[in-house]
């Protein structure tokens, strides 16, 4: 089996936009390898974007990964996108990380 | 009335993105005026959104086999074919005090011009919230923007004749997006003020609707001049970073 695994999740926010949500993992080590919050979507400042990435390298997969992201994100403004929609997509990547 | 600055001029991708990224800069710590520039990008490139993914939102293998450099923007929004021969991008760099403060409001107000230019070269087209303009429901103008201190930038398309086959081959749209626009292609989804119109309208046609449009849609009096020599230094020093792998990766 492969040791890192890039799962995918994308949603086309009805009205808004495309938002993906890139989850590289190694499943021996239970570790995120890397997250990319990606889409056609605005953030106010876009550092915060960075910023929420950033946070999780290299750090145990789990849920609580995704307060730490959203609580991050939500010190922007998002237009196309909701919190909400970062962390369904999260949710949904971690539970496949997990499973291995 | 609103006497804002006009530049028009032409040159590489690395350049364009890096000079709106100066007068952003410089803008914000009052060095130089409210600007409009219009634009165009020689050689013809790609540019992508800040968030965008690299890899999903270019075809790689097409534009290194056409040899269309790509550069990744500062501001967010989607992936731009800039066809030298067919697109005029523009750039207004300003104050908040001239913008609205509240973000949706100030992109329908700048992106009033990109409506007012089309309507100048008789062509109706409708502003649809967040970013983009249509005509008869197929887009050929997407506009981004930016916010620094008390100052914002947007930058925006406007495609008289793009090639829209070569635009449809070099960029990558999920599937979820073309089945939630409905269209089979990204090719059915945008169009240009020449297909609109049924002839090949000219780039000085174009800049001319371009400067009216945007001094109806923002009550402002166009003056042309150049850039001040500190715009271009900081420009220069700038496109290292728009040239570099890392930046382009930097969502991969």
């Amino acid at each position: 089996m492969e040791q890192i695994k890039s799962i995918v999740k994308s949603v086309k926010v009805p009205g808004g936009k495309l938002l993906e949500i890139e989850l590289i993992v190694d499943i021996k080590e239970r570790k995120v390898k890397a997250l990319y919050i990606t889409g056609d979507f605005f953030v106010y400042p876009p550092e915060v974007v960075d910023e929420a990435e950033k946070s999780v390298k290299d750090t145990k997969i789990s849920y609580d990964l995704v307060d730490k992201v959203v609580n991050i994100m939500g010190k922007g403004e998002l237009y196309g996108i909701t919190l909400n929609h970062v962390k369904s997509l999260l949710k949904e990547a971690i539970e496949e990380a997990l499973r291995g | 009335m609103w006497r804002l600055r006009l530049i028009v001029d032409d040159g590489d991708p690395y350049y364009q993105m890096a000079l709106d990224e100066a007068l952003l800069i410089l803008r914000s710590v009052n060095v130089t005026p409210d600007t409009l520039r219009l634009y165009v990008f020689n050689p013809s490139a790609i540019t992508i959104g800040y968030f965008q993914s690299l890899s999903r939102a270019v075809n790689l293998e097409r534009a290194r086999e056409l040899g269309i450099p790509i550069v990744r923007r500062i501001t967010g929004g989607g992936s731009v074919y800039h066809d030298s021969n067919g697109e005029i991008t523009y750039s207004i760099v300003s104050t908040l005090d001239r913008i609205p403060r509240d973000v949706a409001k100030s992109y329908e107000v700048i992106t009033k011009g990109i409506v007012y230019a089309a309507e100048y070269l008789g062509v109706e087209a409708k502003f649809i919230p967040i970013n983009d303009v249509v005509i008869a429901g197929k887009k050929f103008s997407g506009q981004a923007q930016i916010r620094r201190r008390n100052t914002v930038l947007q930058h925006g398309t406007f495609m008289y004749a793009t090639d829209l086959d070569l635009l449809a081959s070099v960029l990558r749209v999920p599937k979820i997006k073309l089945k939630a626009k409905k269209v089979p292609s990204i090719r059915e989804r945008v169009t240009t003020i020449s297909e609109a119109l049924g002839r090949r309208v000219t780039r000085d046609e174009t800049i001319d609707a371009l400067k009216y449009g945007f001094s109806k849609a923002l009550n402002a009096e166009l003056y042309e001049d150049q850039l001040r020599p500190e715009e271009i230094e900081l420009a220069k020093n700038l496109m290292w970073k728009y040239k570099s792998r890392e930046w382009l990766e930097l969502r991969p």
